[in-house]
Order: C-alpha cells, then sequence, then structure tokens
C-alpha cells in the first residue's frame, strides 16, 4: 500500500501517533493532551502507537478513524511525539504490524509493578507531545442509521 | 423584609437595652442562625471540591463503565474506585484548587492539578484506596505512593500548594 513503511527498525526522528479517543484525555484550556494518554495497557505493559512518516495526513487521520471504528468510539484528535522522547524515558520503541494497521508500533520496557514510575515517564512523554484534533470528527457506527 | 423594615418593626434604642434594641438584636440573630442552619445541610457546605467536581466525576465513571473505553484494552471503572475518589476528594480541604477528572486504562481514577505542562499533578485513585502521584514542578519531579486512611496526605496537599502557586 502507498505510504506503508516497512518493519524495519524504529528511528529517533520519527513520529510516533497516539490517537485519542476519549475525551478526557485533552485539556480544553490549552489543547494539550493528559499523562493518561500514554499510560500502556494493564494486559502487556505496551503502549500502542502509530508510525507517522510516510503516510499522508488523510491517511494518517483514516487509521486513526478505523482505530475508532474498531471499538466503537470518536476519534477527538492525535498526540505526536519522536520516538527519542520515550527512548530518553529508557523506553523502547519497536514495529508492530497489524493486519489494519502496517504502521503500528509499540512502546515497550515500562517499570513493572511501579505506578507512580509509570505515571511520571507518562508526564514526560505527554509534556513533550504535540496534540492535533481531529480536523474531521466523524459519527461513531453506533449513531449512524 | 428589608433593613428599614426590620428598623421600623423593631425601633432602636439607647445603650441601657430598652425592650426595642432587645428586640432587633433577637431577631436578626434568630435570622442569622436559620441560614446557617440551612448551610449546615447541605453537603456542598462541607465539601467544596467535591461540590466542583463531581458532575465531571459522574460523566467519567458513566463513560468508563465498559472495557475498552479508551479505544484499547482498557478496564471498567469499578464502583470500589469511584467511591474511594468521593472519599478523597471529600477529604481535601477548601483551599485546594479543583482539580480535573480522568481515568486510565488499568482501571484507576486520576484527578489532575494543572498550571502547565512544566507544572503538574496528577494522582490515580485505585479500588484499594492507594494515591498513586507524578508531578512535575518545573526542573523538579515527585512520585510516590501514599495509602489512603480518611485523611488527605501531606505529602499530596504539599504537591498541590507547589503546583498551584503562581
Amino acid at each position: 500500500m502507498n505510504g506503508d513503511l516497512p518493519a524495519a527498525e524504529v528511528t529517533d526522528d520519527e513520529w510516533l501517533v497516539r490517537f485519542i479517543l476519549f475525551s478526557k484525555w485533552i485539556r480544553r484550556s490549552d489543547n494539550t493532551v493528559k499523562q493518561e494518554a500514554f499510560i500502556p495497557s494493564p494486559k502487556n505493559l505496551e503502549l500502542s502507537v502509530t508510525r507517522r512518516n510516510a503516510l499522508s495526513e488523510e491517511a494518517l487521520w483514516q487509521v486513526g478513524q478505523e482505530v475508532a471504528d474498531t471499538r466503537p468510539s470518536k476519534l477527538y484528535g492525535r498526540a505526536d511525539l519522536r520516538a527519542f522522547h520515550a527512548r530518553n524515558q529508557s523506553l523502547q520503541v519497536r514495529p508492530d504490524p497489524q493486519p489494519r494497521n502496517q504502521n503500528h508500533a509499540v512502546i515497550t520496557g515500562w517499570p513493572q509493578d511501579d505506578k507512580p514510575g509509570q505515571k511520571l515517564i507518562a508526564l514526560e512523554l505527554a509534556k513533550a507531545a504535540h496534540y492535533l484534533p481531529n480536523p474531521n470528527p466523524t459519527p461513531t457506527l453506533d449513531n449512524m442509521n | 423584609m428589608t433593613l428599614a423594615m426590620i428598623g421600623q418593626a423593631f425601633p432602636t434604642s439607647t445603650a441601657s437595652g430598652t425592650d426595642g434594641c432587645g428586640e432587633s438584636a433577637r431577631y436578626i440573630e434568630e435570622q442569622i442562625d436559620n441560614i446557617r442552619q440551612k448551610d449546615l445541610q447541605r453537603p456542598e457546605f462541607y465539601f467544596p471540591v467535591m461540590k466542583e467536581v463531581l458532575p465531571d466525576l459522574m460523566e467519567v465513571k458513566s463513560e468508563t463503565a465498559e472495557a475498552g473505553w479508551d479505544g484499547y484494552n482498557a478496564c471498567a471503572i469499578r464502583s470500589e474506585t469511584f467511591d474511594r475518589s468521593v472519599e478523597f476528594l471529600e477529604s481535601l480541604p477548601n483551599t485546594v484548587a479543583t482539580p480535573t477528572v480522568s481515568a486510565e486504562p488499568d482501571g484507576h481514577i486520576t484527578l489532575e492539578w494543572y498550571r502547565s505542562p512544566h507544572r503538574v499533578l496528577s494522582v490515580s485513585v485505585s479500588p484499594e484506596g492507594d494515591l498513586h502521584y507524578a508531578a512535575l514542578i518545573g526542573p523538579n519531579k515527585a512520585y510516590g505512593t501514599e495509602v489512603f486512611f480518611g485523611e488527605s496526605p501531606r505529602v499530596i496537599l504539599d504537591l498541590i500548594h507547589r503546583v498551584s502557586v503562581a
């Protein structure tokens, strides 16, 4: 598919995208994203992201909308940050292509059994991230028809 | 009833304390007591922070009732977590700033005090009553866990103050 990266190693300068599907993760006061958006999954201590580099803006938002549609949820926006921000927190970033998202990656290496440590790292990632609201919000699947 | 009407009904008197002055004072004192009694019956009189936060807390509870609420693998928020959050909010003195409410994928409710990305405190409330916190205060960082026993932990109150000052 055009714009897809092969599953090559994620470089430090590469942009990673975290899609925001919960409204309370966004600060309306200054359009920044909260640390909650960067807390890893409790199931496997991995944080799911999408690699931005070769995708057009339209294609990237489409990926986010497809993530939202599978839930179904509303895509409020996305938070972009470079891979080196995660590595600066002693985390690892590795490709993890999925059938529905060939540009999927995961951020791993979170401190285990250390919720405050995870929160502190998430605060740093949120501080480094740049929030972009969804320019084309669409209805969720459950309120169509 | 206006103060003028009160004055006409209960005319003032000399400092020696005639019936008119005594009745005015008693009437006003009764009115003040009535207002005080009504205030004491309002829960927000005791828990002003709770009053401000409760609508958002209820909204979070509603939106996180099912697993996957974050679009990924989030755990549903349990009623125990909501109850512990209410208890913690009720313990906060009325001198603290009002936090914003959210939730984390592991099922914790979060309260955030925020001035800027460099001055922020986030407190996660677990269903067991653990308060996990992390803060950025300029170049300084703080993080840890306090067990909530019914009183706001001093370390968290201190961090709220440090984040909130100009």
